[in-house]
C-alpha cells in the first residue's frame, strides 16, 4: 500500500533525491534482484540490505540527508538509532547536522555501570529513532522500549524502506509518529522507469509483494474493521 | 604518533566535555578519575574533531577499509564519512538468518584494512575480531584507538604480532591537566594511587 499522504507532501526536490538514493542503491547492489533466502525459509526475488551503506560514504550521506528532510519537520533534542543496522545511518545524521546521538547496547555490560543507552541525556528529552527498514514493526518497541524506560520520551519513529508487512500501522497504533521514506512499490516503479529492471522483473517482484504482504494485510483490515464495530 | 601540541589538545576537549571527568567522593574505593568516551557520541562536534586527530595518524598507513566493531562509540562511521573511506562493520555476534556475514559491508580477500576503536578494554575480544577479519581473507595493518588505559591490553595484542597504537595514555592525560591547573596536587596523587593498586603502569610523578 502507497503512503499516497507522504507522497502529496513531498515537494520535487525531496522526490528527486529520493529517486537518485533508489538508483544509486540499486548501482551498487544494496537493492539487488536474483533469488535470496530470508529468514522465513522463503525466496525472494529481490534483496535490499541498507548494511552495505558504510562501504559507501556517499552513499550514507545521501541516505541521511534524504532522511533528513523529514526529520527536521518535527522537533527533537537527540537521535537514537536502532542496533545495530541503524547505527551508522544515524551517525551520519548526528555528524551532518549536529545533533547529539545516543545509542542502546543490546545486552547491559556485565561490568562499570553498565547502562542500556549511553551517551548524554536528560530525563523529559524526545529522541527520534531511526530504523533502516520495518517489517512488522515488533522490534522498534525493543527499542522504544528502554528509551522511554530512562524518561526519554520517543517523538518519532523514521525508516528508510517500508516492506509491506503493516509495520508503519503497528508502530502507529501504539501511538507513535511512524514515518517510511519509501516503501517496494516505489523503488520498483523507479527502478523500472529508469529501464534498470525489465517487465517481467517487475511483475515477478510485485507478484512476490502481493503473495507475501497478503496475509497481514488482511489481518489489518480485520482487526480495524473491528475497531469501526467498536466505536459503532 | 601524535604530535604533543595534538595530544594537549585533545585532553583539552575531552576535559571540557566531560569525557574525562573527576567525580567528587570521599569513599575509598572509587575512582578517582572517569573516562567516559561514549559521551562522544552526544557531542558531534567533539567526535569529529577526536576522529580528526585519528585520522592524521591513521592516513600514514596504506589500506583499502576502515574496520569497526558494531557496538562501540561511531569513530570508524566518523573517519569514513569525513575522508569518504570505505568501511566495513565487524559483527560481535552471528546472525541466525538470511545471509550469514561476520562482516557487514563489501569487500574483497586480500584487501588491506585498519581497525579503529575507543579502547582496547578486553584483548581477548579484540583478538577474536581481529581473527574474524583474518578468517574472512583481510589482512590487518595495524590497530588504533582513542585512549591507552595502561593495563596492558595494547601491548597484549601486539605480542600477538599486531601493529596497535593508541592517541593518547593516561601520562598524557595527567600531566597535562595538572600542568593548566585542572586538577589538583592531590588529585594526582591519588590517582598515582589507584595506579598502584590496580597495578597500571604509569611515569607519573609524586608531587
Amino acid at each position: 500500500m502507497l503512503e499516497y499522504d507522504n507522497l502529496k507532501n513531498m515537494n520535487i526536490f525531496d522526490s528527486k533525491m529520493k529517486e537518485k538514493m533508489i538508483l544509486d542503491l540499486h548501482e551498487v547492489h544494496i537493492i539487488d534482484f536474483g533469488k535470496f533466502k530470508l529468514k522465513s525459509d522463503i525466496i525472494s526475488p529481490y534483496y535490499i540490505d541498507l548494511r552495505l551503506l558504510v562501504t559507501f560514504p556517499h552513499l550514507l550521506e545521501l541516505v541521511s540527508d534524504v532522511l533528513w528532510e523529514k526529520i527536521r519537520l518535527k522537533p527533537f533534542d537527540l537521535i537514537a538509532g536502532v542496533p545495530y543496522a541503524a547505527l551508522p545511518i544515524a551517525t551520519a545524521i548526528s555528524l551532518r547536522y549536529n545533533r547529539p546521538l545516543i545509542f542502546m547496547r543490546k545486552e547491559k555490560k556485565d561490568y562499570g555501570k553498565g547502562k542500556m543507552i549511553e551517551g548524554i541525556y536528560h530525563k523529559g528529552q524526545y529522541v527520534v529513532v531511526i530504523d533502516d527498514v520495518i517489517s512488522d514493526g515488533a522490534s522498534k518497541f525493543e527499542t522504544i522500549k528502554p528509551i522511554e524506560e530512562v524518561g526519554l520520551e520517543v517523538s518519532q519513529v523514521i525508516v528508510v524502506l517500508d516492506r509491506g508487512q503493516g509495520g508503519v500501522q503497528t508502530v502507529k497504533n501504539k501511538g507513535y509518529h511512524c514515518t517510511a521514506i519509501t516503501n517496494m512499490e516505489e523503488v520498483l516503479e523507479v527502478l523500472y522507469k529508469h529501464g534498470r529492471i525489465n517487465y517481467e522483473q517487475l511483475m515477478e517482484c510485485q507478484k512476490f509483494i502481493i503473495k507475501t504482504s497478503t496475509n497481514t494485510e488482511m489481518k489489518n483490515t480485520k482487526s480495524s474493521q473491528k475497531i469501526k464495530h467498536a466505536v459503532r | 604518533m601524535l604530535d604533543i601540541k595534538s595530544k594537549e589538545k585533545l585532553v583539552d576537549m575531552l576535559y571540557s566535555s566531560g569525557v574525562i571527568a573527576f567525580p567528587k567522593s570521599n569513599s575509598p574505593d572509587s575512582f578517582p578519575y572517569e573516562i567516559k568516551l561514549q559521551y562522544l557520541t552526544s557531542q558531534p562536534k567533539i567526535l569529529h574533531f577526536t576522529a580528526k586527530l585519528l585520522w592524521s595518524v591513521v592516513k600514514k598507513e596504506t589500506f583499502d577499509l576502515i574496520a569497526g566493531p558494531y557496538t562501540d562509540i561511531p569513530l570508524a562511521t566518523t573517519l569514513s564519512l569525513e575522508y569518504n573511506w570505505p568501511m566495513i562493520f565487524i559483527r560481535g555476534e552471528k546472525k541466525k538468518y538470511g545471509m550469514e556475514k561476520l562482516i557487514e559491508g563489501n569487500y574483497s580477500t586480500g584487501q588491506k584494512v585498519v581497525v579503529v576503536d575507543e579502547e582496547v578494554s578486553d584483548p581477548a575480544d579484540s583478538l577474536q575480531l581481529l581473527g574474524r577479519l583474518e578468517g574472512s581473507g583481510l589482512k590487518i595493518v595495524g590497530i588504533y584507538v582513542l585512549i591507552d588505559k595502561g593495563l596492558g591490553n595494547l601491548e597484549a595484542i601486539r605480542n600477538k604480532g599486531y601493529k596497535c597504537e593508541a592517541l593518547i595514555n593516561l601520562n598524557d592525560i595527567f600531566i597535562h591537566l595538572f600542568e593548566t591547573g585542572k586538577i589538583s596536587p592531590d588529585q594526582l596523587n591519588q590517582a598515582k594511587d589507584y595506579f598502584k593498586t590496580k597495578k597500571i603502569s604509569s611515569i607519573l610523578p609524586y608531587i
